[in-house]
């Protein structure tokens, strides 16, 4: 099996570590046997969808971001095409408003500047897996429309989408490096949906849980000392 | 009123000196009764500021040190209180009662954030801008906002000190109308064709938007860079490093003047050329200059070597929540092509969350060392593990990557069961006890 993923604007909207999203899923990927081909889509570049098997986008500044937005929505078509065929997509930080009203409008949500940057560390639910979601924000934007968030915050602030194949959250940056049971999780979907017999081997993210565990055990710490 | 004011401020430092309490106590209260009591001193013609990500409070000693050699007297904040109590503070102690500044020369450290405060009162002639760096993101947002902030502070009389090398700084010139001389290297020894480093500030023409192109890089965006759509490009620097001797630690400065710097790292000979070029254009003598950088030492909480049981130990100093520091060392560990150890870690982040940040080591690239040359890294402190999965994610081996949070458990893996030189890639707070540790077992 091969995977491909193209990683959006990798020199634009890459500003909080967004690409150890791209390393984490490729190295996870490869560890399981599959061929991965990581491609870069540049904003000076026609969108091109052809192969693609996920999309891979991250944070920018505020004039990145409205870079990027303009882009989109001037390959709205493709991407929505994209989209609406089932492809994959992992959007963090305030990349995952670009494929709201001021991006490519795939999804009737929209984000407006709050008082003050949000910028926290966040702990989240999501009905997806059984573990907790972490991870930090730092993001200029409030996002409305996006309904009942699939990311719901325990701890911490930002918003979340997800529909389909479709995951949009502000969490920046490592979110797989930094959520084995995440990483596991999303790394299954997307090789099921190309192969639905395929059999996952067990790929050691030692590191990654261990890294994972020390956060629990120390938000558990401080959470009984109120 | 300032009068009193100033001092009352003068009695309470005079009072709390005994203590060798609060740096910025008497600026506070100043501040807290006037607001604007920064306008009522009375400053020399030659005021100097130096601000940006890094780089700044030792661009400022050297500054500082450069003129005293000279024969000036100065006022400095060379406690490294850059914001605005702190320089209030500096300039009590520094001025009579009526607010005159005794000395000839000011030389200010100035926060990128808190220069919008500052500057408009003092009204520096000089401003040097360092850099613009990922830094400390939960704190600082990005750089566009910390640009804003400095650009805010800009008034026209002000005369810019810039790196040219760095297209970002290009901003200033672009949207203000200072007057601009530039320092910056030309093509030397080490240098890149490719970039080598994941992120860049700024890959796009700040004027059309075009992808910028590169003839070389120094480190990170630094480089001889240019817009094949357009004009714009790196600007001829006044102050041109034409070489580097690393082995002799020395740069030649406009083909003519040899100075030493205090260690083989990049930001370091941008922050000398940086000293050069601001004392240059004082008017302060050229052999009077070398003089001073001749004699500087190197700060050891930055760089440190010493020798454990025949394996040269580098201690490299970083700042958390800063990719660039990072990438400094690991530019600096790159050039070195023999086997070696890499130790990497830290006491803590930052005391700002009780979580933290970690996106900033994503930011770091690390894959850089992978040449083969690396024997093992060990990875301590508390974000061990996570700093062994950027480790794994940069594709090395796992079997050459060790996560030992306890520092004393590092060190002892560190003698026992690994090979050649030994580089430490560390957070301040780990610089002394690594040191300890790895000294007290000697032998």
């Amino acid at each position: 099996m091969q995977i491909t993923i193209l990683h959006m604007f990798p020199d634009l909207m890459n500003l909080y570590g967004d690409d150890g999203n791209v390393k984490a899923l490729a190295a996870y990927l490869r560890a399981a046997g599959i061929d991965v081909c990581v491609k870069q889509f540049l904003v000076e570049e026609p969108f091109d969808a052809e192969g693609v098997d996920i999309i891979c986008v991250g944070s920018g500044t505020e004039a990145g971001a409205k870079r990027a937005g303009k882009k989109l929505a001037e390959e709205k078509e493709k991407i929505d095409a994209y989209i609406n065929a089932g492809g994959f997509v992992l959007a963090t930080g305030n990349g995952f408003e670009l494929f709201g009203e001021e991006g490519s409008g795939t999804f009737p949500y929209t984000g407006a500047p709050k008082d003050a940057r949000v910028v926290s560390e966040c702990l989240c639910k999501t009905e997806l897996i059984p573990e907790y979601v972490i991870g930090f924000v730092n993001h200029a934007n409030h996002v409305t429309g996006v309904g009942k968030p699939f990311m719901e915050n325990i701890k911490g602030y930002g918003e979340s989408f997800h529909k389909d194949h479709f995951y949009g959250m502000h969490l920046i940056g490592p979110v797989l490096a930094r959520n084995p049971a995440f990483l596991r999780y999303f790394a299954k979907e997307l090789i099921k949906s190309k192969d639905a017999s395929y059999e996952i081997p067990d790929v050691d993210l030692s590191f990654e849980e261990q890294a994972y565990a020390h956060f629990i055990e120390k938000y558990t710490e401080l959470m009984q000392e109120g | 009123m300032n009068f009193f004011i100033v001092l009352l401020a003068k009695i309470a430092t005079a009072l709390l000196k005994p203590f060798g309490k609060g740096s910025s106590f008497p600026g506070e209260f100043a501040l807290k009764c006037n607001k604007n009591i920064m306008q009522y001193f009375k400053l020399p013609k030659t005021v100097i500021a130096v601000t940006g990500s890094s780089g700044k409070g030792s661009s400022t000693a050297v500054i500082a040190q450069m003129f005293r050699d000279q024969g000036y007297t100065v006022a400095h904040n060379a406690s490294g209180a850059n914001l605005d109590a702190g320089i209030v503070t500096m300039l009590l102690s520094r001025s009579n009662l009526f607010g005159k500044v005794k000395d000839q020369v000011v030389v200010l450290e100035v926060d990128e954030r808190y220069a919008k405060l500052i500057f408009p009162d003092i009204k520096p002639k000089l401003v040097a801008i360092t850099n613009l760096t990922r830094d400390q993101p939960p704190r600082q947002g990005h750089f566009d906002l910390v640009y804003e902030e400095i650009k805010k502070a800009l008034k026209p009389n002000m005369k810019l000190i810039l790196n040219a090398d760095d297209p970002y700084l290009q901003k200033f010139p672009l949207e203000l109308k200072n007057e601009t001389i530039y320092y910056g290297l030309e093509h030397v020894d080490g240098d890149y064709e490719e970039n080598v480093f994941g992120n860049l500030n700024m890959n796009y023409c700040p004027v059309c938007g075009k992808h910028l192109s590169y003839h070389y890089y120094h480190i990170e965006g630094n480089g001889d860079y240019y817009c094949s759509g357009c004009e714009f490009k790196r600007p001829t620097p006044r102050y041109t490093v034409t070489g580097v001797d690393y082995e002799k630690l020395s740069i030649r400065m406009n083909d003519s003047d040899d100075l030493k710097i205090p260690y083989g790292m990049m930001f370091g000979i941008y922050n000398t050329a940086l000293c050069y070029a601001v004392a240059s254009e004082c008017g302060l003598s050229r052999d009077g200059i070398v003089a001073t950088l001749a004699k500087e030492k190197a700060n050891q909480k930055i760089f440190y070597t010493f020798s454990h049981a025949g394996r040269k130990v580098t201690v490299l100093n970083n700042k958390n929540e800063n990719s660039s520091t990072f990438h400094q060392s690991l530019h600096y560990i790159h050039r070195d092509k023999g086997e070696k150890t890499v130790i990497i870690g830290w006491k803590e982040i930052s005391r700002r969350y009780n979580f933290d940040d970690l996106s900033w080591l994503y930011d770091i690239h690390f894959e850089i060392l992978n040449d083969g040359t690396v024997d093992h890294f060990i990875c301590t402190g508390i974000h061990a593990y996570d700093i062994a999965t950027r480790l794994k994610l940069a594709g090395y081996d796992t079997e050459k990557i060790t996560a030992l949070p306890d520092l004393a458990e590092a060190c002892e893996h560190l003698k026992k069961k690994t090979k050649g030189s030994i580089y430490a890639v560390l957070n301040f707070d780990y610089v002394e006890p690594f040191e300890q540790l790895m000294i007290a077992t000697e032998n």
